[in-house]
């Protein structure tokens, strides 16, 4: 059971860190 | 529900630290803009950085973390959040060249700044890791060299990257990121520093040592050991402990063993081991009285809390599906259900290779006496005048001897990640909810 969410979290953290790069490398500097 | 709020809590702690980084890069102010995919190469290079220092937070070891996630999947965590930091890591360079090509002169190590020498060192370093790590067997590689050139290689990569980011020095000119650069390797070299220093000079003031090695069916060996000068600790049945056997605690030589004694028995403490690798084929060797040191209990695969507390499952009976030595933690429990004069129903599924290789066949058979325990011994190499199940615990066998109110019962399986899965499906196909199957894989690095 656990292992299911560990994966789910794996695969967030990489969707979420490219999205992040995507957003710092288009988005001007505040 | 406790256990899942902090389960959760931790897990927010956990994309904190590894998000917050690139989250902080985006919202502060900033130097000016520069090529998309330049920027996007800077991007994944620090985010593997921040995910490649939270591998350093040793979860099994640290109590709060190893109450609430099982070691074997923190470390199956470990291993792909690992393999998904060094693609970063790899994918910073390489998208840095796609994007100009002149990049390439700072891989001219006889000439390229210090800052490009340490980055480049890092990035191979971390080749290297993963490498030898994912096909460690490949490589032939026995688990104590390896974990030492393991965490050499992990601490200088480490020590290379952040030495490359503050080199460059372009985002790290901000005050805010020094801050944070600053703050982040302090927090993953505290956790190491707690684990590696404080945890084994505490150990070396409750030392413990061996009282008797001895024989058991199917290859196994019981080491029993007694505490030194103190009470000794208490655990959970079904908990385990790394122990150091005969060298210094400070010195790499740990390995992770299920409690087999009662839990209700305080003081002396034993563990079964089977011979596999190379320091289990050693075990027998030692001589009674020879120091050991335990760093322990960890372990969420438990029942009961305290002999007041009957159980934190609240459940009618419990289900054991073990496999071979999966059976270790299981006679932990058995045993200190036996003291506990539990009532319950219980049910045992045994699977071995052949009857001479049931390793506590003798003491299982005993435990029946002093427990509401059915158990069903199922072989894969029986004898031909065997009368019992034959083959593999699958569904057909469980169905066979589960009672009709099998749904409100309690399942732990423990045993090899081969036996785990098709154990797993077969309670499925049986109706057994997910959130009453507990998992313990022997199997890990």
């Amino acid at each position: 059971m656990s292992w299911l969410y560990a994966r789910a979290l794996i695969v967030l953290t990489v969707v979420l860190v490219l999205v992040l790069a995507t957003l710092f490398a288009a988005l001007p500097p505040v | 529900m406790r256990k899942t709020l902090r389960a959760i809590l931790w897990i927010g702690v956990y994309l904190a630290l590894a998000l917050g980084p690139l989250i902080l890069l985006l919202v502060m102010p900033r130097p000016p803009q520069r090529e998309f995919w330049r920027e996007v190469a800077v991007a994944l290079g620090f985010a593997g950085l921040s995910l490649m220092g939270l591998q350093f937070i040793p979860t099994a070891r640290l109590g709060f973390l190893a109450d609430v996630f099982p070691m074997d999947t923190t470390y199956y965590f470990h291993h792909w959040t690992s393999v998904a930091a060094t693609v970063f890591i790899v994918a910073h360079p390489l998208i840095l060249i796609a994007n100009n090509r002149y990049v390439l002169i700072l891989f001219d190590l006889a000439n390229a700044p210090w800052r490009a020498r340490a980055g480049i060192t890092a990035g191979v370093a971390v080749i290297g890791l993963t490498v030898l790590s994912v096909w460690r067997k490949e490589f032939k590689l026995t688990y104590e060299p390896w974990r030492l050139l393991h965490n050499l290689l992990a601490i200088g990569a480490t020590g290379l990257a952040l030495w490359h980011i503050f080199g460059v020095r372009y985002y790290l000119a901000s005050p805010v990121q020094r801050v944070l650069w600053t703050a982040l390797p302090a927090v993953w070299g505290g956790l190491l520093g707690y684990v590696k220093l404080y945890k084994p000079w505490h150990m070396l003031q409750h030392p413990y040592r061996i009282k008797e090695i001895r024989k058991e069916r199917g290859d196994c060996w019981t080491l029993a050991i007694e505490p030194v000068g103190h009470a000794g600790l208490t655990f959970e049945a079904g908990q385990f402990a790394w122990l150091t056997i005969g060298k210094s605690p400070f010195v790499i030589r740990e390995h992770p063993f299920s409690f087999t004694s009662s839990a209700e028995r305080a003081g002396s403490l034993e563990f079964t081991v089977k011979e596999l690798g190379d320091f289990t084929s050693r075990l027998k060797e030692f001589e009674p009285g020879t120091p050991v040191y335990v760093d322990g209990p960890y372990g969420e695969f438990q029942i009961g809390r305290s002999i007041n507390v009957r159980d934190e499952h609240e459940a009618p009976g419990y289900v054991f599906l073990a496999g071979g030595i999966g059976s270790a933690p299981v006679m932990g429990i058995l045993r200190t259900l036996a003291d506990r004069g539990d009532e319950r129903r219980l049910y045992l599924f045994y699977g071995n290779y052949d009857w001479e290789q049931v390793t506590f066949r003798e003491e299982i058979e005993a435990l029946r006496r002093r427990l509401n325990l059915e158990v069903i011994h199922v072989l894969e190499k029986p004898a031909p005048d065997w009368e019992g199940e034959r083959g593999y615990i699958t569904a057909e066998v469980l169905d066979r001897h589960l009672p009709d109110d099998r749904q409100a019962l309690v399942y732990f399986i423990c045993g090899p990640i081969p036996m785990i899965h098709p154990v797993r499906s077969a309670l499925r196909q049986l109706g057994i909810p997910r959130g009453r199957i507990y998992e313990e894989r022997y199997e890990m690095a």
